[in-house]
């Protein structure tokens, strides 16, 4: 093969495994934002049970600009427990090892809601979409080694690391 | 001589120096002496650009400490490399490692043909493959940081606990690996 053969199916193999990889980043965007309206409804309904009056919880709207999702709105949650206020604010759906963020600040701290893939170390010859595939959420206190399932228990720890113990 | 930093170190730079970052909110908060360069810094803003300016420095600081911790990680896969193509104690895979430096065209290797070694290095081994995959993908995702892609999120407690956990897998793959 001489040079110039080379750099050619070269060039070619590379744009054919890049197409194949290909993120279809509108059902992604889809898929986030079906994640967060999900995620905020259960949060809104286990607060309610637990206690919290409705007209304490506001929905909020943040624009996000995302260079491979564009520029879109999505929602959030603004909450009043007792003195204290807790924001549910969306930052993202790229991030490094997950699905999208998801930051609750109080006024004791902060915690990070990350998405992830319910089974992170796949078999990688599994090709299902992102957007197809699995996500559930999962709680990063700030500065904390480990994170948590975001179930009701893991709600109720979150809340009390963003708004200390009353 | 000092060691190589590992991910732990990473961890806890990243803890000390965000505590930093919380004092000076709490420091601007309540009026506390602060150096001069930092006065200058923060003097005249109002409490939104106060708010923007922390927000945006602990983005910044939580993109720098991610970085650190994927090159903390990638340090100590490169170290147990060298000392594995030595292969003076009954190494694991030496053989492998060895060809994959003997071969090499150029004296740096990629760390994804390292990797690649791992992951096909013990077939039984297809839970430990699969780590090595989420490894690569996470690396793949570093290097669009790194390389300037805007607009990519990081979280570091999510990245430094999936690193942890493959790096305690591995132990469990290779009795012998030197860990990061």
């Amino acid at each position: 093969m001489t040079h110039l053969q080379m750099l050619i199916t070269s060039h070619q193999n590379r744009a054919a495994k890049a197409s194949g990889q290909q993120v279809n980043w509108q059902a992604r965007r889809v898929k986030w934002l079906e994640t967060l309206v999900t995620l905020f409804e259960t949060i809104q309904s286990e607060l309610i049970f637990a206690g919290v009056e409705p007209d304490h919880i506001q929905d909020t709207r943040h624009t996000i600009a995302e260079e491979s999702l564009g520029t879109y709105d999505a929602p959030g949650l603004m909450v009043q427990i007792g003195t204290g206020r807790v924001t549910f604010t969306p930052i993202g759906s790229v991030v490094i090892g997950g699905y999208g963020r998801v930051d609750v600040d109080g006024p004791r701290g902060s915690v990070k809601l990350i998405a992830v893939d319910a089974d992170p170390y796949h078999d990688p010859a599994d090709k299902t979409p992102l957007h197809q595939r699995t996500w559930t959420w999962q709680a990063y206190p700030d500065k904390a080694r480990n994170g948590y399932v975001l179930d009701q228990e893991g709600l109720a720890k979150v809340l009390e690391q963003v708004l200390g113990n009353a | 001589m000092q060691p190589f930093p590992d991910i732990a170190g990473a961890q806890h730079w990243y803890v000390t120096t965000k505590d930093g970052l919380i004092g000076l909110r709490m420091a601007a908060n309540n009026a506390a002496r602060l150096s001069d360069a930092t006065l200058d810094q923060l003097w005249g803003m109002t409490e939104a650009e106060w708010h923007q300016f922390y927000s945006q420095q602990a983005t910044r600081h939580e993109m720098f400490a991610t970085l650190a911790l994927f090159a903390a990680c990638e340090g100590g896969i490169r170290r147990d490399f060298e000392w594995r193509c030595l292969g003076n104690h009954g190494q694991e895979h030496r053989q492998k490692f060895s060809k994959l430096k003997r071969g090499a065209t150029r004296k740096h290797i990629p760390l994804n043909a390292i990797l690649d070694t791992w992951q096909s290095a013990d077939n039984q081994k297809k839970w430990f493959a699969n780590q090595i995959a989420t490894l690569k993908s996470l690396f793949e995702q570093r290097n669009d940081l790194a390389h300037g892609k805007e607009s990519i999120n990081v979280a570091f407690e999510l990245v430094f606990d999936r690193l942890d956990t493959i790096r305690q897998k591995w132990s469990e793959a290779a009795q012998d690996f030197r860990g990061y």
